[in-house]
């Protein structure tokens, strides 16, 4: 049952793989970053 | 499989955040929301007066000439910037609930990548709500709480600052106490999973805050003794970790809660070492009660070592391991000389700079020590296990300390300009009368001897030297001819000198309001607080759902140990090396 | 073993949220009484100027760092700080300082004055001066708002 519920995953984290997570949080914090700087005065 | 799981939960969660939208729209619950946020509200309060008493004004001009009253409005308060902010939250992210809420009830889902998305969204809109509630509710509560209980001299501190109980630690302990006296609903659990995403994202960003700027202040002397000490508590952590047996990820963990700093170190340390969630939840517990008693030892030892304000803040800044509480450690020690918590403060961050060489050591060490004893190429192991994401924190760091979100020199979002000072912010003709005369009679022989006389007893250093009387004389001369501060410096050297017994209110008034007048905040730093502050909480809640008491227990009391001596050897270490090297200037 | 946990969760939320309920039902911001305290007169802005041309002393009791930024032209500035008892009419004065050497005489006419409603320094002054065997002391409660929205002269 376990393996099967989180095969996208892990019981941790709905990515496959930390390098995944990572990367995408890096290009989130990234668009947050310059989101901001860019719509501010 | 079939993720999405058929329930209103989603539904509710949006309707649950549109009404609170709404309610902060009306003004039917400003009531609550006065005492939620306090400090908005205080501006509140001026702005209605104002407005009130220019009503008045103007109705009673209205009437002795006979016309209608005249129809004016109240301009926008901090407090009805905050509600709306609120409102805008809870409204954008409640209509998106409610129209996926919706979407998932009348849908049929199928195997794909589509049901797998959806499936997500109620556990984050689960966590996101207990998000709204820990920050918009019981931070500012228990925040309110600790300042009542002190002001009412029931503790002579306040509980909430020192405990660190803000949104970050209460997070943590309302997901705790959902996953361990309730359930986590079975349409949550996907979302929840999404935590430790947005806590990565949080860590990265955590990077534009530092500045390096504010190292170059220092001096190389205190970077080598905070590295030393740094380096020292996390290797030393390791290697009692390893010797007792614990976990890798638990040592790793503590060991850069105990040699950075606090939890912030703790958090962004986590991904790196695969740490599991009760493991953060211990190593922030030791951390924390550690902190709360070198808070009360340090003042103590510093009076009776009779250390002075370099001395003192270097040992805090080095020696206790929480932000608030080296604040709360230095100016117990010192309440009137600012030097004492601005040289903590450096130290502290230098530590916190620390951060990423730490992360990389950590990253490394527990590839190292995970993957076995075979002699494992570490190079090319480290290279294919290496964190991403502080590669992000670092970018980010150096991004902003070349000045590319804020000036550069900024610290803690605030920064010093005297360029940037506001035309009706400059000081009035009244301030700078009285700031002549005071600087008149400093002059005068009495005046002059009492100045020397208390900057020699409270240890006035600026720029590694002690202050001089004539540099106190230029520094009033400039601020009252400029009607401004004109350097960080000189804006110290006042602040200190304000203290003085027998110097003028209004002229130390007015040496108050000129600094306030040029310490600027940068927007974006703000900004990117706010959004650290939302994935921090999010993050942490989903944390806290993911630490069950049986996993605690497992834990053991080991970490304990291992903290409580480090912890010891780093206070006693430090102060010696304080003692014996660090004079009253670096 | 489940139910006795959530039971006694549930009943530790309700207290918690009856003690933070009450201290939030009390006012967080409540207005000084509208009427003068023994001993003091309530005055209005014409009053106060007419008083001040009799040559009253004008006495501003917010911060030195309020003062600074602006006041009513004229006054001087005795704060009542810091202010630390409660904002009710039964205030406990020995929480406070408020260093009246300037005011020697204590025959002179005073007019104390701060921030209007909510603020109770000057409240308390008036009370304090008062009690001190200060014989014309007189509040003016609208304070600093009322006198800039009449465009009178500030300093």
């Amino acid at each position: 049952m376990e393996p099967q519920k989180f095969e996208r995953g892990t019981s941790l984290s709905i990515f496959v793989s930390d390098r995944r997570e990572d990367f995408t949080a890096l290009i989130f914090a990234f668009i947050i970053a310059f989101g901001v700087m860019l719509t501010s005065s | 499989m079939i993720y999405t799981i058929k329930s209103p939960a989603l539904l509710i969660i949006g309707i649950l955040m549109l009404v609170w939208g709404g309610l902060n729209n009306s003004g039917s619950i400003d009531g609550m929301q006065s005492y939620l946020q306090k400090s908005a509200y205080g501006d509140h309060m001026k702005v209605k007066e104002k407005f009130d008493a220019e009503y008045r004004v103007a109705k009673e001009l209205a009437a002795s000439e006979g016309s209608p009253a005249p129809d004016m409005k109240m301009k926008a308060s901090k407090f009805d910037q905050v509600k709306a902010e609120q409102a805008k939250l809870s409204n954008v992210f409640g209509a998106v609930f409610v129209l996926i809420g919706l979407f998932t009830l009348v849908w049929k889902p199928t195997n794909g990548s589509l049901d797998y998305f959806v499936s997500v969204v109620p556990g984050v809109a689960y966590i996101l709500l207990i998000a709204f509630i820990v920050r918009w509710g019981l931070d500012p509560i228990f925040a309110n709480w600790g300042k009542a209980v002190k002001d009412a001299g029931i503790l002579t501190w306040d509980f909430a600052h020192i405990l660190n109980l803000n949104y970050v630690v209460l997070g943590i302990v309302i997901g705790m106490i959902i996953v361990n006296i309730f359930k986590i609903p079975a349409w949550a659990a996907n979302g929840i999973r999404t935590a430790r995403f947005f806590l990565k994202s949080g860590v990265i960003l955590l990077g534009t805050l530092y500045s390096a700027a504010e190292l170059a202040q220092l001096g190389g002397l205190s970077v080598i003794l905070i590295g030393i000490f740094v380096l020292g508590s996390v290797g030393i952590v390791l290697f009692m970790g390893k010797r007792m047996g614990i976990p890798n990820s638990m040592t790793a963990v503590l060991s850069a809660g105990m040699g950075v700093c606090g939890v912030s170190a703790t958090v962004a340390s986590s991904p790196v070492v695969q740490a599991k969630a009760e493991e953060i939840a211990y190593t922030i517990g030791t951390i924390l009660i550690w902190g709360v008693g070198c808070m009360f030892l340090f003042p103590t030892v510093g009076h009776m070592l009779n250390m002075g304000p370099v001395q003192f803040g270097a040992w805090a800044g080095t020696g206790i391991l929480n932000s608030a509480q080296v604040a709360g450690a230095a100016l117990a020690f010192d309440p009137h000389n600012i030097e004492t918590l601005k040289v903590a403060e450096i130290f502290n961050i230098t530590r916190v700079l620390f951060l990423p060489i730490i992360v990389l050591w950590l990253a490394a060490w527990y590839v190292k020590h995970e993957e076995g004893a075979e002699k494992v190429n570490l190079a090319q192991v480290v290279i294919a296990k290496f964190p991403v994401f502080v590669l992000g924190f670092i970018a980010m760091f150096a991004l902003s300390s070349a000045g590319t979100f804020a000036p550069a020199g900024h610290y803690q979002g605030k920064y010093f300009s005297s360029s940037e000072v506001k035309e009706d912010k400059l000081l009035k003709g009244k301030e700078t009368r009285v700031l002549d005369s005071e600087l008149m009679r400093l002059r005068e022989p009495d005046g002059a001897k009492a100045l020397a006389k208390y900057l020699a007893d409270t240890h006035v250093v600026s720029e590694g030297h002690n202050v001089t009387t004539t540099e106190v004389y230029q520094a009033l001369g400039d601020l009252a001819t400029n009607r401004k501060l004109m350097s960080r410096q000189q804006s110290d050297i006042l602040k200190s000198v304000a203290k003085m017994e027998g110097f003028d209110g209004v002229a130390k008034g007015a040496i108050e309001n000129a600094g306030k007048a040029a310490t600027h905040d940068s927007k974006n730093i703000k900004e990117y607080r706010n959004w650290i502050a939302w994935l921090f909480a999010f993050g942490l809640i989903g944390l806290g759902m993911q630490i069950t008491g049986k996993a605690l227990k497992q834990a053991g009391g080991a970490p304990l140990i291992i903290g409580g001596i480090v912890g010891t050897l780093k206070a006693v270490g430090s102060l010696a090396v304080v003692l014996m090297f660090v004079k009253e200037f670096i | 073993m489940k139910s006795i946990k959530q039971l006694s969760f549930a009943l530790i939320t309700l207290g918690f949220m009856a003690t933070s309920g009450a201290s939030y039902a009390a006012d967080a911001h409540p207005e000084t009484p509208v009427s003068a305290p023994a001993g003091v007169k309530l005055v209005d802005a014409k009053q106060v100027q007419e008083l001040q041309a009799k040559g009253a002393t004008i006495v501003d009791t917010r911060k030195a760092s309020e003062f600074g930024e602006g006041s009513i032209k004229g006054a001087i500035s005795v704060p009542y700080d810091p202010e630390k008892s409660a904002k009710s009419a039964d205030f406990n004065a020995a929480e406070d300082k408020f260093d009246t050497a300037k005011l020697s005489d204590k025959n002179a006419t005073i007019v104390v004055f701060c921030n209007s409603g909510t603020c109770w320094k000057s409240y308390k002054a008036a009370v304090a001066l008062s009690k001190a065997g200060y014989k014309n002391v007189n509040w003016y409660r609208d304070g600093v708002p009322d006198w800039k929205a009449r465009k009178l002269p500030m300093e």
